[in-house]
């Protein structure tokens, strides 16, 4: 191993503690991997192989990697380790066989791509990772200083389960006012991929047109992956069965983990609304199972950001000033840091706060469905669907026509909203498409 | 229970004596001749006590919460009513008929995703120009002259649901001499004609006072300082020097600004000291007499800044705190709990405004705030987002150096 190699792995282990690079650490950084690039790349099984194993190892509990690693991101945050269910993250790249028939879809190319890591969950962007190294490309990470360990991890575990796989990941992290560092690794990327709301990657529309790295074939070097919104749907037959406690409970972990702050978390249930008064019933079933998992299994985080507090705040005292005056909105809360149940008859597709806040609205029809998710088309990532073999087919049918035109990247069952496969098109798949593209 | 007992007798006691004109009346009494702490928190309870009665929104609320108003023996254990509130819920005393002159005065709604704008009706706007008056005199002119005045927002007459032109009309009415011009309408304001007539104050050496909005300041100093640009440019192509001091309008010594309203409406927002120093470059005005209001639609009273010129304090612009009347009372609370929290701490600001006793008076803002001595550092709105995505970390690279 070489000095540059024992650097950048080193830097990998300097970053659990947030310690961040001098610029030649990244120069460093990029000299090394694009060392790697030139040499012969492992064979593509090799690669599917060390990653399979480094996620099996990240994404278990039970396993001493993966306690660790969730154990210190749930120390940091003040958070229970229950609510960061990495296996979940993880899951799409632990089954070799799958992971290699998905690494068989993309182009080999060899290309140093820099990721800026996105703060909000632990894991977040590992499809993008994981994808870029199978297609033989070498990536730098740029995690942000909320959550530096995740990554770190990944690319010790790397390097650990197979020396020449993890010889192509340099991780880094530094705080976002060091704009010098994050200059200097979009300076000697090929492309960056960035994580952040859309306003912000609008204005990066001059990035795209310069500044990173060598002309490329018409292929975007920036690849941007913005704010976006996930639901669930739900069919009045599907409340109306056996399963609807069941569902319930669903719901409610599924609005429970990660605490909603990845963009697969549900924001709003849509209901199908029979009598009048389901919705509402059910939203008071969910606000129960909401509270039974905060006292029991998944406690809230210790203590909340002032920020995410006033958002909470915010949302708990419109509702509860409406509800005094409108029969067509409930509030349902736990006391703050816990969870928030909103029942608005009427409203559109509503995006939350976070951390267990969940509007539930009824549709009548298909149509009443669309008009509601209408102001998120275009910003869906997923829509988690239950529906009944009851519902007729030419009503699912219709639903499922509504759904598409979000433009949702992802359509499953609920308890599948948070653990995408690996060929999920993350924000309509513009980055898969392009290392799919010759 | 004997303690339970007699605590509901107290409350009803006090209920009963409190009848409408009584509490008016104390407030009014209080607000113009100030009383001590104790007093102030005495009174506070039972207007408090009345507005539970006579408001039945608040009533329900606290009934909501599972208050029980007689065991509210601290103005600290007042339930807050969000200022979400007026947006959805009727808060005004029902005891009476509205006055003739009763006011309706609207949020601007401005508030990111919120439609709807506030409503909150005054029954008794002498309370509320006591209020307003008597803080304006102490914070802007506490030298007790009367000056020119201009106003960079509409004057009541031009908008009569704006609490901000309500409030300058009477600023205006108590404080002004002859010499005003109102040169804003609700298109906006007329620039050219404020240049006009702050020039036409300068040849005279008639000390002005300006009124406005922050933003409305902005547009003020950006029009001057583009004419300084235009004037020093046409200069040095006649090879004359220019100078920067004979290009801004040098307004004579006394003259004021009171800004208010901060980031709303602006792209690129004008920080305090930024106010200060461009009001000092271009109007000539000495910093101390740059003073910040902070008010809402929903409160009849109002904060301005502690500078030289209205205490004894002297904090740099930046870091300047702003004093509330004696019958203004302030928190920080825990946005979770809506306790208050330590002294020094960050929370979220609210206030017992004596002045609102015909609808609520714990309010529960949505800025942040704490409390240092006497005064409130304002910390403005709290950053949050409606929508969660991968989003957290792509602004650093987008502010990255060119």
């Amino acid at each position: 191993m070489c000095a540059r190699d024992r650097r950048v792995r080193e830097s990998a282990t300097l970053n659990s503690t947030s310690v961040a690079p001098q610029v030649d650490e990244v120069f460093a950084a990029e000299f090394s991997l694009r060392a790697v690039l030139a040499a012969n790349a492992p064979p593509v099984e090799c690669v599917a192989a060390a990653i399979v194993a480094t996620c099996c190892q990240l994404g278990s509990i039970e396993h001493p990697r993966g306690c660790a690693a969730v154990t210190a991101i749930a120390a940091r945050w003040g958070w229970s380790a229950l609510s960061l269910p990495l296996d979940r993250v993880c899951a799409p790249w632990s089954e070799f066989d799958r992971v290699l028939a998905f690494a068989r879809t993309l182009r080999a190319r060899r290309e140093l791509i820099g990721f800026i890591m996105p703060a909000n969950l632990p894991g977040a962007g590992l499809h993008e990772v994981a994808a870029a190294i199978l297609a033989g490309c070498a990536v730098i990470i740029k995690t942000a200083a909320a959550e530096p360990i995740f990554f770190a991890e990944f690319a010790r575990a790397l390097a650990e389960v197979d020396a020449a796989v993890g010889a192509r990941i340099a991780v880094f992290s530094w705080g976002r006012k060091q704009t010098d560092l994050t200059k200097a690794m979009s300076a000697r990327c090929d492309r960056i991929v960035a994580f952040g709301d859309d306003g912000t990657i609008a204005q990066l529309e001059p990035a795209r047109a310069s500044g990173l790295g060598q002309p490329d074939r018409g292929l975007s070097r920036f690849v941007g992956f913005g704010a976006r919104v996930s639901g669930i749907v739900v069919t009045a037959g599907a409340i109306g069965g056996a399963g609807r406690d069941a569902l319930a409970e669903t719901i409610a972990k599924e609005v429970s983990v990660f605490e909603q702050r990845g963009c697969l978390s549900p924001h709003h249930l849509f209901v199908g609304e029979t009598d009048g008064l389901a919705t509402r019933d059910f939203a008071e079933e969910i606000a129960a199972a909401l509270e039974r998992l905060a006292r029991g299994p998944l406690p809230p985080p210790r203590a909340l950001a002032l920020e995410d507090a006033i958002a909470i705040r915010r949302v708990r005292e419109a509702a509860r000033w409406r509800a005094l005056s409108e029969q067509s909105v409930r509030l349902w809360e736990g006391a703050l840091p816990g969870w928030t149940i909103v029942y608005d008859r009427d409203a559109a597709f509503t995006g939350g706060p976070g951390f267990r806040t969940l509007t539930i609205s009824p549709f009548f029809d298909p149509a009443d469905l669309a008009r509601r998710l209408a102001p998120v088309t275009g910003r869906v990532e997923a829509m988690g669907v239950k529906f009944s073999t009851a519902d007729s087919r030419d009503y699912l049918a219709e639903l499922r026509e509504v759904i598409g035109r979000t433009g949702a990247s992802w359509i499953c069952e609920p308890e599948r909203m948070q653990s995408p496969p690996a060929d999920w098109p993350h924000g309509g798949g513009e980055f898969l498409r392009m290392l799919r593209a010759s | 229970m004997v303690c339970d007992t007699v605590v509901v007798i107290i409350y009803e006691a006090v209920v009963e004596s409190v009848s409408l004109m009584t509490i008016l009346d104390e407030v009014l009494d209080f607000i113009q001749r100030p009383g001590s702490r104790e007093g102030f928190d005495a009174l506070a309870l039972r207007v408090f006590a009345y507005q539970v009665d006579h408001v039945p929104a608040y009533r329900s609320y606290v009934a909501a919460l599972g208050v029980e108003p007689a065991a509210v023996r601290r103005v600290d254990q007042i339930p807050a009513v969000s200022t979400l509130a007026f947006k959805y819920a009727q808060m005004e005393s029902l005891a009476e008929t509205p006055a003739t002159q009763a006011r309706l005065f609207l949020t601007s709604g401005t508030t990111i995703g919120m439609a709807e704008r506030g409503r909150h009706r005054v029954l008794h706007p002498e309370i509320y120009r006591a209020s307003a008056i008597g803080h304006l005199r102490r914070m802007m002119f506490p030298d007790g002259r009367r000056l020119a005045m201009i106003a960079l927002h509409p004057t009541a007459e031009r908008m009569p649901e704006s609490s901000l032109s309500q409030m300058i009309s009477w600023c205006i009415e108590e404080f002004g001499t002859a010499e005003l011009a109102c040169v804003a309408t609700r298109e906006g304001i007329d620039v050219a004609k404020a240049i006009e007539f702050l020039r036409g104050c300068a040849r005279a050496g008639a000390p002005v006072c300006i009124l406005a909005t922050t933003a409305a300041c902005a547009k003020l100093f950006a029009a001057l300082t583009e004419s300084s640009t235009e004037r020093t440019s046409r200069t040095r192509l006649l090879g004359a020097r220019g100078s920067r001091a004979s290009l801004a309008i040098v307004l004579p010594a006394g003259s004021r600004l009171m800004d208010t309203g901060g980031a709303k409406g602006q792209t690129a927002p004008l920080s305090a000291a930024e106010v200060a120093e461009q009001a000092s470059r271009c109007l000539n005005l000495d910093p101390a007499l740059v003073i910040n209001e902070y008010g809402m639609t929903e409160m009849c009273s109002q904060l301005y800044d502690a500078t030289p010129f209205n205490s004894d304090r002297s904090e740099p612009t930046a870091a300047r705190v702003k004093l509330p009347p004696p019958w203004l009372k302030s928190f920080v609370l825990d946005p979770g709990s809506l306790r208050p929290v330590a002294d020094g701490e960050i929370g979220l600001l609210a206030f017992f405004d004596l002045a609102n006793v015909a609808s609520v008076s714990m309010l529960l803002t949505e800025d942040l705030g704490v409390i240092d001595g006497g005064g409130v550092r304002i910390l403005g709105r709290a950053a949050t987002g409606d929508a969660r995505g991968c989003a957290l970390a792509i602004a650093e690279f987008a502010n990255r150096p060119p």
